[in-house]
């Protein structure tokens, strides 16, 4: 133990830090928002450098289980006993999977910090920005830090609450305040709101099943229990949970509108917090989830991930393309998990948080170099006038096609090789490599579209031409993803599933995918050999079909507001028909019995004087005859 | 002559009182019956007071009934001469604005 403390005191500094400066930034108000910025990122500095301590000590490492623990620990319900009720303890927790994740979440939260130091310089409200990021930071590492459902569960729901503060930033802001923000915020809530519900009910049925919400007990009884129904049902219930926050498939609606905060906000969301949540959740509880579960978990994730790609693919905004690739992206992470291999999961949750950081911070530079200009439309020609983003946005986008020798070919691969494994089952399986390997086809297609429209060709408005790279507060953000785009696979230290005999395969056909889609986006694009417009006449309704988002937002505009309007008219019907209705008629029975009395009072004395002799009789004879029976 | 002789006189007395209260067609006769409810009670104190041996708590009482009693009378009819100067009636029952409607 005693030998223990320095290694929990840099443990605890990982989300203790960014949520002291949180705590200091709301203490302060108006007074601490000029210190906000360089508050909130030496804070997460120091936890990004916890983080990397951590990481190179691996005090998780020849402990049995595998699982460091921290000097403290609380118990749930200390009354049941000292220890409080077994299997809801809350204990800081280190193990591989925190371990090999807590770096990228440090790191990336850094660079957002630093780059939002100077994105939101002209902000009027830096203090609550500032704030909502430090506590987002905070969260993500409690998150990854505890190894139990519940406490997990609390820092999921403070995740969804700062990623609706953040997003909806813009909403409040004093000179030029935008409703569309806020609408954004509360859709990201609400829609994450459903599958939260759902992971509410899954823990309840889990409790109620296994008696612990412990990951590692969980786990322990989860492989023996065999899949009845009620495991099916909290399964099922889990998965959901994490489609709404992964934002998979038919619960992925709102983070392409989350777009509306501003862009360091979407670089964190989208790379080391938020989304990253629901993949961590699957992969912590993949090994007590039953094979059914896991197969739908591999069908939701290849459909999300090739529908977003084809979004993707006909996206008219800069950010907008990037929000639909990291939805496709996160695709193939639940696929991971479902075909059996959570460690590819999150070797590519890692991998994606670096490059995906990279492409949302150089969108990030692209628009406050063209002064809010983000439609592809009118970029074009960045390439001269912004070195330092057209290297970051590159290479980080070679390395979400999955190109040779970058961090995402190595992740991708894992995950494409164990989906070619399942293929042989024929079936779901089959279909599930198949839509895996179309995504990965996609992938470059539209990653280098976005690329050549932005910075090739010519500038195709005034901003465009005027445009010039920031200072250093951005361009040093974009060089370390750059650099971490490349490298990342290098220091990955959880165990990567293998499939020995689709390996090779795997990854010849996703490099030729790769390629070939680089290639194409190049003719399409980039020389003027091969029409765009042409091309999407091909795909004919397709085409459309991928522009209209698959109808989806349409689908729910036209089903749930008349539903809710509906629920909401029954629950007016029973409001004022059953419980007014209640209270109206013992109003009304007061007033007949009233009026039945009034009768009596006419005002003739001589009637009071027999009433009250009257009841006088009638008390002398009770008390008379109770004197006789005592 | 038996305690109970002297209360039967007295629920008597009382009883014709009350039917006077209650039924009589003058605010005077009202205050009669009155009289001879308060000197029912009277009557009861006395008797009390004879048979229960010793003190004279009850005859004080008595006493006491008939100084209430002439006070009573006295308000009583300056309310009933008020009653007449203000509504030319001494019937109880025309006195009824405290009623409803």
């Amino acid at each position: 133990m005693m030998e223990s403390l320095p290694m929990a005191a840099w443990v605890l500094a990982i989300p203790a830090l960014p949520a002291a400066a949180w705590l200091l930034l709301v203490l302060g108000g108006r007074r601490a928002a000029p210190a906000a910025p360089w508050l909130a990122t030496s804070a997460a500095a120091l936890s990004a450098l916890a983080a990397w301590v951590v990481f190179l000590e691996r005090p998780w490492e020849g402990i049995p289980g595998g699982i460091w623990e921290g000097p403290w620990s609380w118990g749930f319900f200390l009354s049941s006993g000292g220890d409080g009720i077994a299997g809801l303890r809350a204990t800081l927790s280190l193990d591989a999977i925190s371990g090999a994740l807590l770096p990228m979440v440090g790191t990336v939260a850094f660079l957002v910090h630093l780059f939002s130091v100077r994105y939101m310089r002209t902000d009027p409200r830096p203090g609550p920005y500032f704030a909502g990021l430090a506590l987002f930071t905070a969260s993500m590492a409690g998150m990854l830090l505890v190894e139990n459902l519940l406490f997990f569960f609390v820092f999921w729901e403070l995740m969804g609450f700062c990623s609706w503060l953040l997003i909806g930033h813009d909403s409040l802001n004093p000179s030029s305040p935008r409703p569309e923000a806020a609408r954004a915020a509360r859709k990201a809530f609400l829609t994450t709101r459903v599958g939260d519900l759902a992971l509410l009910l899954g823990m309840v049925v889990l409790w109620k099943g296994f008696g612990t919400l412990s990951f590692t007990e969980l786990a322990a009884a989860g492989g023996s229990a065999g899949s009845p129904p009620w495991l099916l049902a909290g399964g099922g219930l889990l998965l959901l949970g994490a489609m709404g926050k992964s934002a998979q498939f038919p619960l992925h609606v709102w983070l392409p509108d989350a777009m509306e905060g501003p862009t360091p906000v979407s670089a964190m969301i989208h790379a080391a917090t938020m989304v990253a949540a629901g993949v961590i959740l699957l992969v912590r509880s993949a090994a007590f989830l039953p094979d059914e579960i896991l197969l739908a978990a591999s069908v939701v994730g290849a459909l999300t991930a090739f529908f977003a790609g084809t979004v993707a693919l006909v996206s008219a905004d800069l950010k907008k393309v990037l929000a639909w690739s990291t939805i496709s992206q996160l695709g193939f992470m639940t696929a991971a998990v479902g075909v059996g291999g959570p460690g590819a999961a999150l070797f590519h949750l890692h991998t994606h948080g670096f490059f995906k950081a990279g492409l949302f911070l150089a969108a990030g530079s692209v628009i406050l170099a063209c002064h809010h200009r983000q439609d592809l439309g009118g970029l074009g020609g960045l390439r001269r006038r912004m070195p330092m983003t057209w290297v970051a946005t590159l290479v980080c986008a070679a390395a979400l096609s999955g190109l040779p020798w970058l961090s995402g070919f190595h992740s991708k691969e894992a995950i494409l090789s164990l989906a070619l494994d399942g293929a042989a089952l024929g079936g779901l399986p089959a279909l599930t490599a198949c839509l895996l390997f179309v995504a990965a086809a996609l992938t470059p297609v539209y990653m280098f579209r976005m690329v050549f429209l932005t910075f090739h060709g010519e500038a195709r408005s005034t901003e465009a031409r005027e445009a010039s790279e920031d200072s250093w507060l951005v361009r040093l953000p974009l060089a370390v993803l750059t650099v971490l785009a490349v490298v990342s696979a290098r220091f990955w230290l959880f165990p990567v599933e293998e499939a020995p005999a689709s390996e090779h395969w795997a990854g010849v056909l996703g490099t030729t995918l790769a390629l070939g889609g680089v290639i194409l986006a190049g003719l399409l694009f980039l020389l003027p050999v091969l029409s765009p417009a042409a091309f999407a006449r091909f795909f004919g309704p397709l085409t459309g079909l991928a522009r209209e988002r698959w109808k989806f937002d349409a689908l729910y505009a036209a089903t749930f507001p008349p539903l809710f309007r509906l629920g909401g008219r029954a629950v007016d019907g029973i409001d004022s028909r059953l419980v007014d209705g209640l209270a109206h008629g013992i109003g009304r029975m007061a007033e007949a019995g009233g009026s039945a009395f009034r009768k009596l009072h006419r005002g003739r004395i001589q009637t009071y004087a027999l009433l009250t002799l009257a009841g006088l009789l009638l008390l002398s004879v009770t008390l008379l005859l109770q004197g006789e029976a005592g | 002559m038996s305690l109970v002789a002297y209360l039967v006189v007295a629920a008597l007395l009382m009883v014709a009182g009350l039917a006077m209260v209650a039924s009589r067609r003058s605010l005077i006769h009202v205050l009669i019956g009155l009289e001879l409810v308060l000197n029912a009670s009277a009557l009861n104190f006395v008797a009390f007071d004879r048979y229960s041996g010793g003190g004279q708590e009850g005859q004080l009482a008595a006493l006491f009934v008939i100084v209430v009693a002439a006070a009573e009378a006295a308000l009583g009819l300056a309310i009933v001469l008020h009653a007449y100067s203000s509504k030319g009636s001494i019937r109880p029952d025309d006195f009824r604005s405290l009623g409803d409607s």
